[in-house]
């Protein structure tokens, strides 16, 4: 079944929920999880030794290590979680990020989607738990706060093809479609 | 998982997780999904990249009971260990692939 939706209105979404990088929330994952694992003293800081790159091997810890909890300087444990735990958080990162590429790269390659772009965005948005993308516009407009988007979709929600092709967007959903596009930049 | 000695008027659980991948999934997940976290999103989304894990820590107000109050000890916490240094910190190169589903490859 080929699909003509505007490319816009899901980047949007996304830019709501997702942001070009999340480089800033490792730090926070970090922390929630080092928060509900080890009691921050008020003493002497925990000081980061810098690695002179700045990259990490990746490798699939399932578990912290068996000495964890034996280990009794608050320093060497936080070491020990971070060393454990930043490759898996920039790993998932990373995960999210190439995701971000691709909706981006959808935006930039096509104009209307394709049924397997369609796809990938509606498995993207079910995972996220974005609700009604595109059979409730008013529920999407509430989420992005962004109320031009509720006629564009109204209208495009009419334009579903039966077939595989892409199809011109009649002019009344065109003019809809540009009003939404203006306000939002790219 | 309910704990054993939950009260009879708590209604809260702990998820477990086989894996500390699958946890940290969640976890980003849970943040990039949950109502409650819109406060974090929206800071988010208003800001750019680099961004400001202090700002952003400001979004986690109702992550616990304490509110603003646990916000100050993630913030407090990740001034005191200067994790910001990791901010800077990328995967090896070759480290990157990803396995998961594309437009281009589903």
């Amino acid at each position: 079944m080929g699909v003509m939706l505007s490319k816009y209105k899901y980047y949007n979404i996304w830019k709501g929920i997702m942001s070009p990088e999340i480089a800033s929330l490792k730090i926070l994952i970090s922390m929630l999880i080092i928060a509900a694992l080890v009691a921050v003293p008020s003493r002497s800081p925990y000081q980061i030794e810098e690695n002179v790159d700045k990259t990490v091997d990746f490798t699939q810890c399932t578990s912290l290590p068996k000495e964890f909890r034996e280990i009794q300087d608050l320093d060497q444990r936080k070491r020990v979680l971070i060393d454990t735990l930043l490759p898996l958080v920039l790993k998932e990162n990373e995960e999210i990020k190439s995701l971000r590429a691709e909706l981006l790269r959808i935006k930039k390659t096509s104009f209307y989607l394709t049924t397997k772009e369609m796809r990938f965005i509606e498995d993207l948005a079910g995972h996220y738990k974005v609700k009604g993308v595109i059979t409730a516009p008013c529920s999407m407009s509430s989420l992005l706060g962004w109320t031009s988007c509720r006629r564009l979709l109204c209208s495009l929600r009419l334009l579903l093809s039966p077939d595989g092709e892409r199809h011109a967007l009649p002019s009344r959903a065109t003019i809809s479609l540009a009003s939404a596009i203006q306000g939002v930049p790219v | 998982m309910i704990p054993r000695e939950r009260g009879p008027e708590c209604s809260f659980a702990l998820s477990t997780f086989d894996t500390l991948q699958s946890c940290i999934r969640f976890h980003l997940w849970n943040i990039n999904s949950h109502p409650e976290y819109e406060h974090l999103r929206k800071i988010r989304t208003r800001g750019c990249s680099p961004y400001n894990p202090i700002e952003l820590a400001q979004g986690l107000n109702t992550y616990s009971e304490m509110g603003y109050k646990y916000v100050n000890k993630v913030v407090n916490t990740i001034e005191r260990c200067n994790l910001q240094t990791y901010d800077s910190y990328e995967l090896k190169r070759d480290q990157t692939g990803i396995g998961l589903l594309t437009a281009s490859s589903s």
